[in-house]
């Protein structure tokens, strides 16, 4: 009995023996899963929910960097009583609460094309930037970000605020 | 003891039993692709387009090599197949084994599917490469489904 060479094991008709086999299995493989009644599917892709991909998250360190070039406008988002104790140097303040009262000034500061506009709420676990996010997108502007972590993160890195003592309200 | 680990009848016995083991975990894998998509996609080595192919593929592979191996059409074809796909288990356990990613192994589908990997499988893996490397060095197709058919026929 011959046991074979190392070498002569790769020879051609080994070589088509594997190609026959692998691609029949991709055929089946392929075919078998067509067929069944609930089909595996292929290449799908994550899909991103609209709002969220129009709204792009900034961070807090992000944030502060632009600040200091004048190219953004900051949105507080918190109640009128937080918003007066401190708040983000330059912030306007729009309380969520009775933000359609305030629709007219928030629209004409959409309009501004020139700067970004950054709205934040209290904190991380504050929905109300992404609830006003998605409100602002449906009025068609994009240019807007929610800047996570909100209030809560901005004064943890000791950014600069605006406080009642410093404004002289 | 030479002549027995080199013998074309235990190169049968290892044969049937390997194209057994593969097409049953090759019809596991088919009868839930999704547990051995999530079992590829835990040991984190393909990029994710590639998985749910791979996912489709290797069980066919698995039984089609277990077939011939079992039939006796195409034999070193299969082992060739089979030995590569030892081979990469081997390193994927390996791999994630090392870097303590602790998963299971998906090697026979939902059965074996909670079950965590750990050296012993590639152990295992290891014996299974070494019945392929002998089946493919020393095999002669003795056994063979369509050779006995044919002496069958031959008789009468």
């Amino acid at each position: 009995m011959r046991a074979h060479t190392f070498l002569n094991m790769f020879n051609l008709g080994l070589i088509k023996e594997v190609l026959i086999i692998s691609i029949l299995a991709l055929v089946f493989g392929f075919f078998f899963n067509a067929v069944r009644p609930n089909p595996m599917e292929l290449f799908v892709t994550v899909e991103i929910n609209d709002s969220e991909q129009r709204n792009e998250k900034i961070s807090v360190e992000k944030a502060s960097a632009l600040l200091e070039s004048g190219m953004i406008i900051f949105l507080d988002l918190r109640s009128a009583d937080n918003f007066h104790s401190a708040h983000i140097p330059g912030a306007f303040n729009f309380p969520f609460e009775n933000i359609y009262e305030q629709l007219s000034e928030l629209e004409k500061l959409l309009n501004n094309k020139n700067s970004v506009i950054i709205i934040y709420g209290s904190d991380l676990m504050d929905t109300k930037p992404d609830d006003l996010a998605e409100l602002i997108g449906m009025m068609g502007y994009e240019n807007i970000k929610i800047m996570t972590g909100g209030w809560a993160s901005w004064v943890s890195k000791n950014f600069p605020v605006t406080t009642r003592q410093n404004s002289g309200e | 003891m030479k002549k027995f680990l080199t013998s074309s009848t235990l190169s049968a016995l290892f044969r049937w039993l390997l194209g057994s083991i593969f097409i049953y975990a090759g019809v596991f894998k088919i009868a839930d692709p999704w547990s051995f998509s999530d079992a590829i996609y835990n040991y984190r080595i393909l990029p994710d387009f590639l998985i749910d192919i791979f996912a489709l593929w290797i069980p066919w592979l698995e039984i089609l090599s277990g077939l011939a191996l079992i039939i006796g059409k195409w034999i070193k074809g299969g082992t060739f197949i089979l030995l590569m796909l030892i081979i990469v288990f081997i390193i994927a356990l390996g791999a994630a084994l090392f870097r303590g990613i602790d998963i299971s192994c998906g090697c026979f589908g939902l059965d074996e599917s909670r079950k965590i990997i750990d050296w012993s499988t590639i152990a295992k893996d290891f014996g299974l490469l070494l019945m392929c490397l002998q089946v493919l060095f020393f095999d002669q197709s003795k056994y063979a489904l369509i050779k006995i058919r044919k002496e069958k026929s031959v008789r009468p």
